[in-house]
């Protein structure tokens, strides 16, 4: 049950293409100024993703990350930039194509309370997507769902309100799973849950991607479930990407400083080392998106600046986000971080 | 429960008046005018000698007819009008949302009396009337309800699955915003029994003889000093039932709130 746009697609395409996506909002402004009041959330982000490929996203919370998640799935449509599903650019298509286009790719909300409709039993909940893409035998797919994530078929008669977080997670990556999509763009999957419950959670994905061959758009602040299980990790500051590349690289050979600064904030689960650790605080808060920065959109909270005197460049030229196809980061100084 | 049990006996009233009823309500004996309660008549006569109790079980009938078809007529609407306002927001809201405020700008009784002129008096009109006066205040709770609605994510869940938007709007919008809404409906019934009895008691609505509580109570109020019973027996009554309409509102918030079931 692949998407329609599967045979027309080039060989090599990737799953996702994410090409310059920008989006705004504007901002409560008097008549007379609005338009020119706004908020860019999204500045401008590009990345694609592999059939097959987890790609994790992280960054701290206001750089940006559910609005784009909102613009991939079109559930928001960008204010630049496209979005390639299979080779198709989302914003070509019809309402039908895009109906059948959605099968391809689904989404894991952070709240798992408010992502289910609370008047609704959970086997209506699963059975939704089914109905509105009219797929038959609806109530064995349901509990064949229910199945998959590990619940018991009966808690289809139940509603929200009687499980717990964990379980209702379980029930909304059931949802995403029910139209066999190919990419699954899970936001913040487990932030919401207690501690205890988010491992579960994250071997179950874990788990589903192996067995169904799933590419994953993980969206995280927890550095530790990103090193475990992503394949591509980009990091995100104030709605645009400071740095990209393969896991080892991202994780290991950091070249942002805000990179950095993030890893250092990971704790080591061995005592001697995690006393002797080098912590790298930044100081504030992340600028707010309404308050234009020239030169280096990370400048105002950069250690390294600091450390090298405050070099002119890093407030008057923006650093382009350059380098392999494995590793780019977009920092003046990024050979200054390595050492 | 209390109050479904009221709600249901007022309903079994309205419904089977001819059965229950002692005398015929439009009975006229002047000899026997404004007699007190008694075996043959429990709630004494009017002015024109006919039996209370009878009128007052007619009145059910004429009554709740009125106030339950024109708050199902005003939800209707309003719903209608209220969660497209809300859910698409913008233009729609703009244009749907300074009508109510044009609506709600005329005093109801003018505007009723204005339509009542216009359509002539009878049951269902009146019911149309009415239920057109309550439009604007169901519209304005569906908006402000379906806002909250609408930020909820699984909204954002179900265009994600490609549900349509009149798909949301049937299928997670209206089931959500239910609960505040039955509870106006339950507040409107009593308020529409009210307008009910002021048009009546203009000529504009409910013609004499057919009773109605209103139009009972209305008149009644011309004897208030020498036979008070005439319209403290009908209001009593309207009272009861008013006051069991708003506790089944209360139960049924309950009931349709899944996270209160058992």
């Amino acid at each position: 049950m692949l998407p329609v746009s599967e045979e027309k697609a080039p060989v090599r395409a990737p799953l996702l293409e994410v090409r310059n996506l920008t989006v705004r909002f504007p901002l409560r402004a008097p008549v007379f100024a609005r338009g020119r009041h706004q908020i860019t959330a999204v500045d401008g982000v590009s990345f694609s993703i592999h059939r097959g490929e987890v790609f994790a996203l992280v960054g701290e919370s206001g750089s940006g990350k559910t609005s784009l998640a909102r613009a991939i799935v079109w559930v928001r449509r960008p204010d630049g930039g496209s979005v390639l599903f299979n080779g198709v650019d989302l914003a070509t298509l019809n309402g039908k194509q895009l109906r059948m286009s959605r099968r391809g790719f689904q989404m894991v909300f952070q709240d798992p309370y408010s992502s289910l409709d609370p008047h609704q039993t959970i086997g209506r909940i699963l059975s939704e997507p089914l109905r509105v893409h009219r797929v038959s035998n609806v109530r064995s797919r349901v509990y064949e769902l229910l199945t998959l994530v590990g619940l018991e078929p009966a808690f289809a008669a139940r509603f929200p309100h009687e499980f717990s977080g964990g379980q209702l997670q379980r029930v909304g990556i059931a949802r995403a799973l029910a139209l066999k999509p190919a990419l699954l763009v899970c936001d913040e999957p487990v932030s919401a849950l207690d501690v205890s419950i988010r491992a579960q959670v994250i071997n179950l994905l874990i788990r589903l991607q192996r067995e169904l061959g799933l590419s994953y758009l993980l969206i995280a602040h927890d550095l530790g479930i990103v090193r475990q299980i992503a394949d591509v990790t980009a990091v995100m500051y104030l709605g645009k990407i400071v740095e990209i590349g393969t896991n080892d690289n991202v994780f290991n050979h950091s070249g942002h400083p805000y990179t950095v600064a993030l890893m250092s904030a990971v704790p080591v689960p061995n005592v001697t080392v995690e006393r002797n650790r080098k912590r790298i605080i930044l100081v504030g808060e992340i600028p707010s998106p309404g308050v234009t920065i020239t030169g280096c959109r990370f400048h105002t909270r950069c250690w390294l600046r600091t450390r090298l005197g405050d070099p002119e460049i890093c407030t008057s030229v923006e650093p382009p986000l350059e380098g392999r196809v494995d590793h780019s980061i977009a920092c003046h100084f990024t050979g200054e971080v390595m050492r | 429960m209390a109050g479904l049990l009221i709600a249901i006996a007022a309903i079994g009233i309205g419904l089977f008046a001819n059965i229950l009823a002692p005398h015929d309500y439009a009975a006229v004996d002047v000899t026997q005018r404004f007699l007190p309660p008694s075996l043959g008549h429990p709630f004494g006569t009017d002015e024109f000698g006919r039996d209370l109790l009878s009128r007052v079980i007619f009145g059910a009938r004429t009554s709740l007819i009125v106030a339950l078809s024109s708050t199902l007529v005003g939800a209707t609407l309003g719903v209608v009008l209220g969660v497209t306002a809300g859910y698409f927001g913008r233009a729609s809201d703009e244009a749907i949302m300074r009508l109510m405020d044009i609506m709600l700008a005329f005093p109801s009784i003018v505007l009723g009396i204005a339509l009542a002129t216009v359509l002539g008096p009878s049951i269902s009109n009146l019911a149309l009337i009415i239920g057109f006066i309550q439009i604007p205040a169901f519209a304005r709770v569906a908006r402000s309800s379906t806002l909250v609605v609408k930020a909820q994510e699984y909204v954002v869940a179900a265009r994600t699955l490609g549900q349509s938007n009149a798909g949301i709007m049937i299928r997670h919008v209206v089931p959500n915003i239910l609960g505040p809404l039955v509870v106006l409906a339950s507040l409107t019934v009593p308020g529409a029994i009210v307008t009910e009895a002021a048009l009546s008691f203009l000529g504009l609505g409910v013609q004499p003889p057919t009773p109605s509580w209103g139009n009972l109570v209305f008149d009644g109020t011309r004897f208030i000093y020498s036979y008070p019973l005439l319209v403290a027996l009908p209001g009593i009554v309207l009272s009861i039932a008013v006051l069991g309409f708003n506790l089944l509102g209360d139960g049924l918030r309950d009931v349709l709130d899944p996270r209160s079931r058992r």
